[in-house]
């Protein structure tokens, strides 16, 4: 079971969160110029890595409220925990 | 036209006034008496906003996570960074005081009184009997009188509020429609320490 450290409410168990896939996939503005490759990119093409991930996570049954995690796909292991509008962190190397 | 329904408590079926007890017991459950119940979400950076509230209610707007201010009947409960559950006594119109105290201040306010349930829950092995269904710490130095904070109890959400009282004492809010499911199943987790039915108010 993962530990998950809500960044309102504290450490929390990993039932009460969902996670709701990859983080920072910026909308194309404007939309509707964008091409039909771009907007289908955009909903549909995900990283989808082994190793570390962009994640957002929502605390679905304590305060509700959405952050950014970033977790390896690999061990579990969970990085970094940033409020949405925080910078990314860079991936260490 | 309007209908009235009669209200009823969604654990009427149960009979609990009837079954009531004053023994001791090592944990003891009951349902509280029906209580006003609202939520109000507003920007906590915005003094206007928090004295507003506090003018409403005579009680401060509790700006840390998980915790609470005021007592049992009548207190104001942290749910997120912006959002709080306050709690008045039965037939308080909530929701009217806010609008009256904030006025044009940017808030939202919405009364729930009906969709909750409270169940009452305590004695000194109340904390065990929690523990059996939720993953939180709930050690009295961590999880202190006063505190609160919305998990997951047998996979029911709830909001779980640690009584400012000397012995352990719970107030559980829970959607109505899951009353009688979490009752049912405090009831199976403190079977094994003696569990008492006591009367709510």
């Amino acid at each position: 079971m993962l530990l998950l450290h809500c960044p309102y409410c504290g450490p929390r168990w990993e039932q009460e969160f969902q996670c709701r896939g990859e983080a920072h996939i910026a909308r194309p503005e404007p939309a509707a110029e964008a091409s039909d490759a771009t907007w289908a990119a955009y909903l549909y093409l995900r990283s989808n890595p082994k190793g570390l991930h962009y994640e957002r996570w929502q605390h679905t049954h304590g305060c509700r409220r959405w952050f950014n995690v970033l977790r390896s796909t690999l061990t579990h292991e969970i990085v970094a925990i940033y409020r949405p509008g925080e910078p990314k962190p860079e991936l260490k190397r | 036209m309007s209908w009235h329904y009669p209200r009823q408590s969604p654990l009427a079926h149960l009979h609990l006034a009837v079954r009531a007890t004053t023994a001791e017991a090592p944990v003891w459950l009951c349902e509280r008496p029906p209580a006003s119940l609202a939520i109000v979400r507003g920007d906590a950076d915005d003094a206007g906003f928090r004295a507003g509230v506090e003018r409403a209610f005579g009680l401060a707007l509790p700006l840390v996570a998980g915790t609470s201010t005021g007592q049992a009947e009548r207190c104001l409960l942290w749910l997120g960074p912006d959002e709080w559950l306050i709690r008045g006594p039965d037939g308080a119109d909530l929701t009217g005081r806010l609008g009256q105290e904030l006025g044009d201040v940017l808030h939202q306010r919405v009364a729930i009184s009906d969709a909750r349930a409270l169940i009452g829950l305590g004695g000194e092995r109340a904390r065990e009997v929690l523990s059996k269904g939720c993953g939180l710490d709930l050690h009295p130095s961590l999880f202190r009188p006063g505190a609160c904070t919305q998990t997951l109890l047998g996979r029911v959400g709830v909001l779980l509020h640690a009584l400012p009282a000397d012995r352990p004492q719970f107030d559980l809010y829970v959607a109505r429609s899951y009353a009688d499911y979490l009752w049912h199943w405090l009831a199976d987790a403190a079977s094994e320490f003696g569990c008492a039915i006591r009367e709510g108010g």
